[in-house]
């Protein structure tokens, strides 16, 4: 469960002779992994993408992009955290000309594009290629992810 | 005690008249957190510079580790597990910052991406100063930190995650088992098990919820809530419950005013929650006085 | 300074020379072939270089590579993105005389139709 935890003083806590420390929980978080939690080895790939690309001085690309803002790596990750299941394939991870950072499916049949520029700041673009008739998707999101749910159900299960 | 002085012309926040009203609610700490886009020139060796802005207020200065960066998205399922932060494959960055005066309530921290302030129980401010005095404290330092980064050229403050937490420490008397005595606290748990565990007993119990925020239908955060079992140092054998309310979201424009109007509605939704959360009987004894307690 | 006016100097079927970092090389399995990511076609103000203004100065592609080993060369005509709406502005400099802009945002929709009308006039093994 995410919560301010760490903000918050906890060494007050400690360091109080009032103060009060947390009983161990037992809630089986190993069990928990191992047993239901998806397999995370695009993680490891996607992660170390992203670390080059944010590690790439200015004007990276020849001309004057800036560098790879962190945050857009950040935000990108989340969004991957949020939606990869166990056999959704491995994004290409491009960086963009405008200091974001591109997460990139061209496979399946299915044509995914994520364009992330800064927390809450992304956009999609998605083409099933296995219907020719219908328009591409393009979207300006925020933090709402529940347009993804199609083109990565697509994706994983093709 | 010395506090930052709001800025001319800004007008202190007052208390709405529809929240539940404790008297003596059994809060511990506060935390008044807003997130922003990194402040890449936001180096260590600024941090003497703004630190010179609140010295007087906030004698003491620590580092510590810092916190990774929240964000509360929607129309996607929670995933399992630990999660990699690609921050561990890169330099460092700055630490967080404590500035605090040894001995006082209050805290404020500072990292790249965050600033932070802690009220947190003292001796020297046993009794709640109550949200509006906290937040008045932290909008006064907001806008420090926003002056000295316009002075220093080191950028602009873009909030895009805020959050409030309250963390409440719930003593029963007479409470060697605080389990026992969970129905008490909260009508979350009932003890009612469908059959009777023969040859076993309960250990410990934790209640974990979230709850969507909404305006007009659609989510603008989540208040996180979490009952806990924990002890006193000082005393092992009283066992008390921590009730952590949390409630974070994006604000809807990037600036410092649109940070603190979703602090202002978090405050609300965690005050709300926090009523409704816990029972009838212990806000009598908390001295609930708006009405709609027993 | 010249304004930005797209006087048609650049002809439509001229085509317009744009280095690729290799980061955004893709795979494109749909496509069978190795493609710029739209990534590439994003920036604003997105210099590329006139081929038939290098060939008036005796130049050729290899020109727009100079100095920039590891890069691979994109290549797609002005009217592919003058059919999107955007301008393309010759803007000379002095060590450079074919530069051009391609100005306007470019969306996904957009950046994308010039990633894929695109071809390689170099593509570094990767």
């Amino acid at each position: 469960m995410a919560t301010a935890a760490s903000a918050r003083s906890r060494d007050f806590y400690e360091m109080d002779t009032s103060v009060v420390r947390t009983t161990r929980r037992s809630n089986f978080p190993n069990f928990a992994r191992h047993y239901d939690a998806p397999e995370r080895k695009w993680e490891v790939e996607v992660v170390q993408a992203l670390a080059r690309l944010v590690k790439m001085p200015a004007g990276w690309d020849s001309y004057n992009a800036p560098q790879i803002k962190r945050d857009a790596g950040h935000f990108a990750l989340e969004i991957l955290q949020a939606i990869m299941r166990a056999r959704t394939p491995v994004p290409q991870v491009v960086p963009s000309a405008e200091g974001g950072v591109q997460l990139e499916w061209h496979e399946k049949g299915i044509d995914l594009e994520l364009h992330v520029t800064a927390p809450y700041q992304w956009e999609l673009w998605f083409r099933d290629l296995q219907e020719p008739n219908a328009e591409p998707t393009s979207l300006e999101l925020t933090d709402d992810f529940s347009a993804l749910k199609r083109p990565i159900s697509l994706l994983t299960t093709r | 005690m010395n506090t930052t002085p709001l800025p001319a012309g800004s007008q202190a926040a007052t208390r709405p008249k529809d929240l539940p009203n404790f008297e003596r609610p059994p809060l511990n700490e506060v935390v008044l957190s807003i997130q922003f886009a990194t402040l890449e020139k936001l180096k260590s060796v600024h941090i003497g510079l703004l630190w010179a802005r609140f010295r007087t207020q906030y004698p003491d200065v620590t580092e510590q580790a810092t916190i990774n960066a929240e964000f509360e998205i929607f129309g996607a399922p929670p995933q399992p597990g630990p999660r990699i932060k690609f921050e561990q494959l890169l330099a460092p960055p700055m630490p967080r910052y404590w500035f605090e005066k040894s001995g006082k309530p209050d805290l404020l921290q500072v990292q790249q991406d965050r600033i932070i302030h802690n009220w947190r129980k003292h001796e020297d401010e046993p009794i709640y100063p109550r949200y509006e005095t906290v937040r008045d404290r932290f909008r006064a330092e907001v806008d420090q930190f926003v002056s000295f980064l316009d002075d220093e050229k080191l950028g602009e403050l873009r909030p895009n995650q805020c959050e409030v937490t309250y963390t409440n420490i719930i003593e029963l008397e007479d409470s060697e088992s605080v389990h026992d005595r969970l129905p008490e606290i909260t009508s979350l748990w009932t003890s009612r098990l469908s059959e009777p565990l023969i040859d076993m007993d309960f250990e410990n119990i934790s209640i974990g919820l979230q709850l969507k925020m909404l305006e007009a239908g659609k989510p603008v955060g989540r208040v996180h809530v979490s009952f806990q079992p924990a002890v006193r140092t000082s005393d092992p054998s009283k066992q008390v419950i921590k009730l952590d309310i949390t409630a974070r979201g994006r604000p809807k424009q990037e600036t410092p005013e649109s940070a603190f109007d979703f602090l202002d509605l978090g405050r609300r939704a965690v005050v709300k929650t926090f009523a409704a959360v816990t029972t009838p009987s212990l806000h009598s004894m908390w001295g609930r006085t708006d009405g709609n307690g027993s | 300074m010249p304004p930005d006016v797209d006087d048609g100097s650049i002809a439509d079927d001229a085509d317009l020379l744009r280095r690729i970092h290799p980061e955004q090389v893709v795979d494109d399995k749909n496509l069978g072939k190795t493609r710029p990511s739209s990534a590439a076609f994003k920036d604003p103000t997105m210099s590329v270089d006139a081929e038939p203004i290098l060939h008036h100065y005796r130049l050729d592609w290899t020109f727009s590579l100079r100095g920039h080993s590891g890069y691979s060369l994109a290549r797609f005509r002005a009217g592919a993105a003058r059919e999107k709406g955007l301008a393309v502005i010759h803007k000379p400099e002095s060590n450079n005389p074919a530069h051009t802009e391609v100005i306007g945002k470019k969306t996904g929709s957009i950046a994308k139709h010039l990633a894929t009308v695109s071809t390689w006039a170099h593509l570094e093994s990767q």
